[in-house]
């Protein structure tokens, strides 16, 4: 390996003089907000290990490691409600924090919502999820690995990144929810260059280190990087697409964004107006489930305390429910679903629902179309309704007569996100978890087959 | 926004002459000078996430553009959003000519990519917080002014479009190919401008956009903004900057 490595490590957040364990911390900002006039109130204490090793042109270029305890208050106090956080636990500093919290309540008229009232059980699996320890001392074999493998595969160089986090959080609700969540998690991206224009990139996130396979993840990024070479320009217009998984875990992550309530009250959904109706084609299934112990993202509560729940989001193209928290709940007049984000309900994890196609199947059923099998930089031209354009990067093929003529190159996918929903024509057996640089809410996505995709390109 | 909702048309599908506003300008220069001009992006450092570069370390010189391109980074502006005198590793910041006359005249470095590359850093290095990695960053990105006023750039239009500020973009990650959607948008006939446009779209190469500039207003102006980069994500306060230009006999996009 060369390269000349960047080591930054940082030291422990400051306390103070106040030596106070997490759930200390956590009971003594709850009574004083309690104290200062909150109807309701939360307060949550997070603590992140974190440790990130960037590789680039076959070596470590960076080795970074950061460890945080915040405190985050939130209080309500007649309608008005307001979430301040902070990184300093003296006493001083949180006395602070709850006072302009609860001054910023009161000059707030957002709505009140009763917080949930407990007390909650949760699953006891989820208290602790990955790895007892983080496994740092093993990152720089696992590069190697990731590294090695690419360049089996054809690759000339190759970069990527392996994050490394272990994260603890406790709650304390004046509603009665008192609990505490431990996890977890290795994100490995790896993108591999057999010639400038010739990429391929894959990524894994796991709980456990024990079940990251770097050697599969750097294959992978190899092997497309090696068929991308040569690309010819390509033709623009309306294709039958195969979208491989980092392609569809982006996608699907923007249809959970929008299905949060808080957007669609905001107007940043095209999901607005569509609860109970048919929103994409048939085969598209997609349930957001932070209850399994070994699925990356799982956690037993939400911000607001109440115990989470696994949940379709789409079922058979049907939109099932948006994600709500208790205020969104109460304005929509429905129930939470534990999807708290104090302000902006969120997933917490993505599964899409296989099919039962392999990529070779859904290839073959493609007679002139393109396989994508990476993308970035998805931005909108109009959120409310959907339009859209994602730079598509790494291995792009020609499909002729259901099998991968050739690379191509400098196409944008053009669309409609709605439009897209409705014309998935079939989805594949095979899913993997992906979390990378464009996709943050772990995933869990299989390959796609979408009829009559739009594709642009430039004209100058 | 209602007359561009109420009124607007769509974007003709035939060559047209184009003037961009310095919004859109400005953005411009940020996302196809600035980025790919940034030294850790052309080593690679950045490939697996904010992505590389159409441009390689030996592309000093190297034609982008017509000759009244001229693309300036400079951190010593004052009052800018980007202002600094100093960069995160002590080096003392000035000003940049990322293009001059249309060809590539210099990169931003920090110290690390100034020795890699065989130069020195020109104070290049930013970074958001003492317990975050100083990376290459831009500061005030802009085209330089031309001496023609608004009047002058559109007289001689028989049909064009102007696009006067924009509501979304993207580009790739080697900065090569990329996409402005219009917001605020109008025809122009014999002259004048006429009745609004509806979300025209500029989807060109990097080398082909510049080098359709056929004339470069007088009307600098500034934006602020926050370029992004990095992982755990930077985003550093910027000022970007363009006068209107003009592109001659250009198809619009994004059909």
């Amino acid at each position: 390996m060369d390269g000349r490595p960047y080591h930054q490590v940082e030291g422990r957040e400051f306390r103070g003089c106040v030596e106070m364990d997490d759930p200390e911390v956590a009971l003594m900002a709850l009574r004083l907000a309690k104290g200062s006039g909150a109807t309701d109130a939360i307060s949550i204490v997070r603590t992140t290990d974190w440790r990130m090793m960037r590789f680039s042109n076959n070596g470590v270029t960076a080795s970074k490691a950061t460890r945080e305890t915040s405190l985050t208050i939130f209080m309500e106090i007649g309608r008005g409600r307001t979430s301040l956080r902070t990184t300093d636990l003296s006493r001083g500093s949180i006395e602070g924090l709850v006072r302009n919290a609860s001054n910023m309540a009161k000059a707030s008229s957002e709505g009140y919502a009763p917080l949930p009232e407990g007390p909650f059980k949760y699953r006891r699996e989820l208290a602790s999820v990955g790895d007892a320890r983080l496994m740092s001392e093993k990152l720089p074999d696992a590069v190697k690995v990731a590294i090695e493998a690419a360049i089996a595969e054809g690759a000339q160089r190759v970069a990527g990144s392996l994050i490394a986090e272990r994260a603890s959080k406790v709650i304390r609700t004046t509603g009665g929810a008192k609990g505490t969540h431990a996890s977890t998690s290795y994100d490995l991206s790896v993108r591999a260059f057999a010639d400038p224009e010739a990429t391929g990139q894959f990524a894994q996130v796991v709980t456990r280190f024990r079940d990251l396979d770097p050697e599969h993840v750097g294959r992978r990024a190899g092997e497309i990087a090696k068929k991308s070479k040569n690309p010819k320009p390509a033709e623009p217009g309306r294709f039958d697409a195969v979208l491989g998984p980092m392609t569809v875990a982006d996608l699907m992550e923007e249809v959970a964004l929008a299905s949060s309530a808080y957007n669609v009250e905001a107007g940043l959904s095209f999901l607005t107006d569509g609860l109970g109706k048919k929103v994409a084609a048939a085969p598209l299934g997609i349930d957001d489930d932070p209850t399994d112990e070994h699925a990356p993202g799982s956690v037993p509560f939400d911000d607001e305390g109440l115990p989470t729940f696994e949940k379709p989001i789409i079922e058979d193209g049907t939109l099932k429910t948006y994600l709500h928290n208790s205020l969104t709940a109460k304005k929509m007049g429905v129930k939470s679903t534990a999807n708290a984000g104090l302000v902006r309900p969120t997933a917490y994890t993505l599964k899409i629902r296989a099919g039962d196609k392999s990529v070779e199947d859904l290839v073959s059923m493609v007679d002139d179309g393109i396989y994508i099998t990476n993308n970035w930089y998805l931005r909108y031209q109009n959120i409310r309704n959907g339009d859209f354009s994602t730079i598509l990067r790494d291995g792009l093929f020609k499909i002729e007569d259901g099998e991968i003529a050739g690379p191509i190159r400098g196409l944008r996918l053009s669309d409609n996100m709605l439009r897209l929903l409705g014309n998935i024509h079939a989805v594949g057996a095979e899913r993997h978890w992906i979390k990378w640089w464009e996709v943050d809410i772990p995933t869990l996505a299989p390959a796609m087959l979408i009829n009559r995709v739009n594709f642009t390109s430039p004209t100058l | 926004m209602g007359r561009v909702l109420d009124e607007g048309t769509s974007p003709p599908k035939e060559r047209v002459d184009l003037l961009i506003g310095g919004e859109v300008v400005g953005l411009i220069c940020h996302e196809s000078s600035g980025h790919p001009g940034e030294a850790d992006r052309i080593l690679g450092r950045e490939a697996a996430q904010a992505g590389e570069s159409y441009l390689s370390i030996d592309s000093i010189g190297m034609e982008v553009g017509s000759p009244l391109v001229n693309v300036v980074d400079d951190p010593t502006l004052p009052g800018s959003y980007g202002f600094y005198l100093n960069d995160e590793e002590g080096v003392r910041a000035r000003r940049r000519r990322l293009i001059k006359e249309g060809r590539i005249c210099e990169f931003l470095h920090n110290r690390e990519t100034g020795a890699t590359a065989g130069t020195k850093s020109n104070g290049a290095s930013r970074a958001t917080a003492y317990n975050r990695e100083p990376i290459v960053r831009m500061a005030n990105t802009y085209l330089e002014p031309g001496d023609m006023s608004f009047e002058e750039l559109i007289e001689d239009i028989g049909k064009g479009v102007y696009m006067r500020n924009f509501t979304e973009w993207n580009i790739d990650d080697r900065r090569f190919n990329q996409r402005y959607i219009g917001f605020e948008a109008y025809g122009i006939v014999n002259g004048e401008l006429s009745t609004p446009i509806r979300n025209p779209t500029i989807e060109m190469t990097t080398v082909g956009l510049y080098r359709a500039i056929d004339a470069v207003g007088d009307d600098l102006r500034f934006w602020g903004a926050n370029c992004g980069k990095g992982d755990p994500m930077q985003g550093v306060p910027v000022w970007t900057g363009g006068p209107t230009i003009r592109l001659r006999d250009v198809n619009l996009g994004g059909a």
